[in-house]
């Protein structure tokens, strides 16, 4: 058998599984209804004895098959296929050795859907068209060897076959699309968990950034005055700052936020994003402090959500306008972020695309009270408002949730328009059609009225014609309408009385056959009006036998295989909806949980590295400067020149290496003021960035005052660097030595 | 007496720069707040000295406005943060851009002349201009593009002249037209977002990078 499946496939097995149950029982009863008719077949009792025996596997399986794990899901079909073969086996062997009435054929044994579909379940595609190969060649060659008029039976074996391809074909089709479902959210998942991490690390540089230049900078700045009467602001300073770089360093509890503090953040990640963005208040500076704390995790979805929004306005929409309004509520916030961009058409995302769904709509509705909602249309802006409330009741309360724009949105149980799978459907009704016309031949030539027959194929013909097959979308309502209408008067041809000779239901073989038919119409989205039909068909059928009073058995064992065959074709096609509608929300969520587990991990462990750093490059300095004694000119020195070196994560950029970066050092404590530059347009190539930090720290290490400026220049300069005091300019040209 | 109010976030910097300016002769310190709405609503200055990144989210070229209309002159202080806000900030109308970690004296000597409604030029503006991919089809004469040149390399006022042998009250000059050009540059017709978005492009974001 093969690799652990993902939880969408295990979920397919399992209804799969149970549909093989109920399809053993629609076979089982069909089979019944035939038999009582015709007693001549096998003795009543040890047919439905055998039809019990068949049937009770597949059943118990389907019934617990919700609970039964993967493996052994597997071994229960393999069980049900080899019960199938083994009472064959028995029945044969028992017919030779004179147990069992013998002559003929094992009416279970021309129905091979269950066993082709535990078969498919079992080991996969090859065993169930294997089983419904094999189950083709025994039955005609069983039927040939028993003498059986193959005319009289034609209609029957073909229907089953037909019913079990059918089977394996849906089988298949939800089988595949439940695998790809897994693979794509396992991709989806590991992406979504890089590009958090990316993201967080980035945001918790920023952050720190924040911190450094808020912080840090400042202090050292004023420690570096010789300024007694400072002396105690700066002690203050150093051991906030002290304070805050060990937060950092063991950031671990996130304790809630209060709305004014989140406010803070969104005016950061706006300005950050769009520094244009306005971010308002609706309402009073009192309501704001009133807002209830929101958890942290509620706090870090909606920002997460708020700048995924700006992010796409600015990005995607072109938007010129974009505005955030922050709403306190008594028990919440809400957040509405607009802008005036070319907007979209949220059911038409295209499938696959993950971005407004998931980082907005699912990273908000994770949360406990959650809710969000997105207004969009070609052409008129967007509106995103994000929302979140104590008591748990998640949801916009503006306006009702439009149905979240998933990675696919399937109508119908195709995961995919491909011209491929559309090939492959049109060959098989091809097929189909040949093989009823065979029927209607068949049937034709034996009545009095082949018309009917002929009438009732073009119905057929003209049923599938109608759903339409150019594409795979959903078939218009009226289309659905049409198919109705045309299923109700093929089975209206029922009432004809016609001459039968002998009197078998394969005159009827028009009224099973629109089991495809409708299957089809329901697999592409319309199941609704197809279980319609099936229902119109059968009171037709009935009523017809009401009217005419005649034996009616044919047809009605007839309705009974379209109507269990429809119920079938119905429960697998809804059960294959669901799963995946469940599957778009549990995936959108997954990469959610992923995302944010992965941004938590990143962002701690940079914010992490990077306090480290800091804090053996200052720490000393910030503990001496917490203290009370007065600061010495060397203390001084040292903070000017830890100050500079800070300044140069900011703009040195490539200059912020050896041996330039201990020359600076060395330079500032000597009290020169240095700047150094980059201009992140100059491309470079490292061994020229290492030429420039060596010229540089070489001029640098010849002055003793003044300002310097070091600078990476643009590329509008053929010269690779300057190095500048104010009276006294050099240039470092490209190729030039640098000892 | 020039009045001088200082903007800005970190209390310390404040601190420090208020008693100098208060000690300096000639000029008046009248007080420092912590937002440019705040500084509106208090007493009335005529240069007001300027946190280029304050951390309420408001921008330089907004906060520049607020304060010329309200009738005072702007002197940018930055702690050498990247040259977009500098852009930002020197196409509103900005006296000039001090760096914060120069030497008090300069800081000071910078804020009085500006009291006296003097332009300061310093490498961090002329960088910042310099850079900026706009400035490239503007009407600019060679001259002026040099003398922008120099100054962005680190050059003082005295060896700009010198080098370009003339005197520094032409640099002035120059630098005075360089000034109305830039203040004037595509200035009606772009958007702020769209402002925004060419700083993106130029590969200048508008927080700090590490590289």
């Amino acid at each position: 058998m093969s690799a652990p499946v993902g939880r969408v496939e295990l979920r397919s097995r399992r209804l799969a599984t149970v549909v093989v149950g109920v399809a053993a029982i629609v076979a089982a009863t069909g089979l019944a209804v035939v038999a009582s008719r015709s007693n001549d077949v096998i003795p009543g009792a040890a047919f439905l004895a055998f039809l019990a025996v068949i049937v009770l596997l597949p059943f118990a399986v389907g019934v617990l098959a919700p609970w039964i794990p993967d493996r052994w899901l597997r071994w229960l079909n393999a069980a049900i296929l080899v019960e199938y073969a083994a009472l064959l086996v028995l029945l044969v062997v028992g017919a030779a050795l004179g147990w069992l009435p013998g002559g003929e054929v094992p009416w279970f044994f021309t129905t091979p859907a269950v066993p082709a579909a535990a078969a498919m379940l079992a080991w996969g595609r090859r065993a169930a068209w294997g089983t419904v190969a094999a189950s083709v060649v025994a039955v005609v060659c069983s039927r040939v060897l028993a003498e059986h008029d193959p005319v009289r039976l034609a209609a029957h074996d073909t229907l089953s076959f037909v019913a079990a391809a059918l089977l394996v074909l849906l089988f298949d089709a939800l089988l595949v699309a439940a695998r790809r479902l897994d693979e794509a959210t396992a991709l989806a998942v590991a992406a979504a968990g890089q590009e958090a991490a990316g993201e967080a690390r980035a945001q918790a540089a920023e952050q720190f950034a924040a911190l450094t230049h808020d912080e840090l900078l400042a202090t050292l700045l004023a420690a570096r005055e010789d300024r007694p009467d400072l002396r105690r602001a700066v002690a203050q300073r150093a051991r906030r700052s002290r304070r805050l770089l060990r937060e950092l360093h063991d950031e671990e509890s996130a304790g809630p936020v209060a709305l004014p503090e989140l406010l803070v953040a969104l005016r950061a990640e706006a300005a950050a994003a769009v520094p244009t963005a306005a971010v308002d208040i609706e309402g009073s500076r009192r309501a704001l402090d009133a807002a209830p704390e929101l958890p942290a995790e509620a706090a870090a979805a909606i920002l997460g959500a708020a700048t995924q929004a700006l992010a796409n306005a600015t990005r995607h929409a072109g938007a010129e306008r974009i505005s955030v309004v922050v709403a306190p509520l008594p028990d919440g916030v809400r957040i509405a972020v607009r802008d005036d961009g070319r907007g979209f058409d949220p059911a038409a995302v295209p499938p696959g695309r993950m971005g407004i769904a998931t980082s907005i709509l699912a990273r908000v509705r994770a949360v406990a009270g959650g809710g969000a909602e997105i207004v969009s249309a070609p052409g008129e802006g967007t509106r995103v408002s994000i929302e979140w409330r104590r008591d748990g009741a998640g949801g916009p309360v503006t306006t009702p949730v439009p149905a979240a724009p998933g990675p696919s949105r399937p109508t119908g149980v195709f995961a995919a328009d491909s011209p491929a799978i559309r090939r492959f459907l049109r060959i098989g009704i091809v097929v189909l059609l040949a093989a009823f016309a065979a029927l209607a031949a068949l049937a034709g030539l034996r009545t009095d009225l082949p018309i009917v027959h002929a009438a009732a194929w073009l119905g057929i013909a003209a049923g599938f014609a109608a759903i339409g097959w150019s594409t795979l979308a959903r078939p218009s309502q009226l289309r659905g309408l049409v198919v109705l209408l045309i299923a109700t008067g093929v089975a209206a041809l029922s009432w004809i009385p016609i001459e039968r000779d002998p009197a078998t239901w394969g005159d009827a073989w028009y009224i099973p056959a629109m089991t495809p038919m409708l299957a089809g119409l329901a697999a592409r989205g319309r199941s609704g009006v197809a279980a319609l039909a099936g229902g119109l068909v059968a009171a037709v059928v009935a009523g017809g036998g009401i009217v005419h009073q005649n034996d009616t058995i044919d047809l009605v064992a007839a309705a009974v295989r379209l109507c269990g065959g429809l119920s079938v074709g119905l429960l697998l096609i809804g059960g294959t909806v669901w799963i995946r509608r469940r599957t778009v929300v549990a995936q959108a969520l997954q990469v959610e949980q992923a995302r944010a587990a992965s941004a938590r991990a990143a962002g701690r462990r940079e914010l992490r590295e990077r306090s480290a750093g800091v804090e053996a490059l200052i720490g000393r300095t910030l503990d001496r400067l917490a203290g009370d004694e007065p600061l010495s000119d060397a203390d001084r020195a040292e903070c000017a020149a830890l100050e500079g070196r800070l300044r140069d994560q900011y703009r040195a950029g490539r200059l912020a290496g050896e041996p330039l970066v201990a020359a600076a050092m060395r330079a500032r404590r000597r009290g020169v003021d240095v700047v150094l530059l980059d201009d992140p347009d100059r491309v470079l190539a490292a061994d020229e960035v290492e030429a420039a930090r060596r010229w540089i720290a070489a001029r640098l290490d010849a002055v003793d005052e003044g300002v310097f400026t070091g600078r990476i220049l643009p590329s509008v300069y053929a010269a690779l660097a300057s190095a500048v005091t104010e009276d006294e300019a050099a240039q470092l040209d490209p190729g030039a030595r640098v000892g | 007496m020039a009045r001088v109010a200082v903007v800005d976030d970190h209390e310390l910097v404040a601190l420090a720069l208020g008693d100098r300016i208060a000690a300096h002769d000639g000029l008046e310190f009248v007080g420092h707040s912590e937002t440019v709405g705040d500084l509106l609503r208090s007493r009335p200055a005529d240069l007001v000295v300027l946190d280029l990144n304050l951390r309420d989210g408001s921008q330089p070229r907004e906060n520049v406005g607020r304060i010329r209309a309200w009738g005072a002159q702007v002197l940018i202080l930055t702690s050498g943060e990247n040259p977009y806000l500098t852009r930002e900030a020197s196409r509103a109308d900005v006296l000039g851009v001090v760096r914060k970690s120069a030497p008090s004296d300069r800081i000071l000597d910078a804020i009085a002349a500006a009291a006296r409604g003097e332009p300061i030029v310093t490498p961090e503006w002329a960088v910042a201009l310099e850079s900026d991919p706009e400035l490239r089809a503007a009407p600019l004469t060679d001259r002026e593009r040099e003398v922008l040149a120099l100054y962005a390399l680190g050059l003082g006022a005295k060896a700009v002249a010198a080098r370009l042998y003339v005197s520094e009250s032409t640099v002035v000059d120059h630098i005075r037209r360089i000034r109305a050009v830039y203040a004037q540059l595509r200035r009606p017709a772009n958007t702020k977002v769209e402002l925004y978005q060419r700083g993106l492009e130029d590969g200048i974001l508008p927080f700090p990078s590490e590289s």
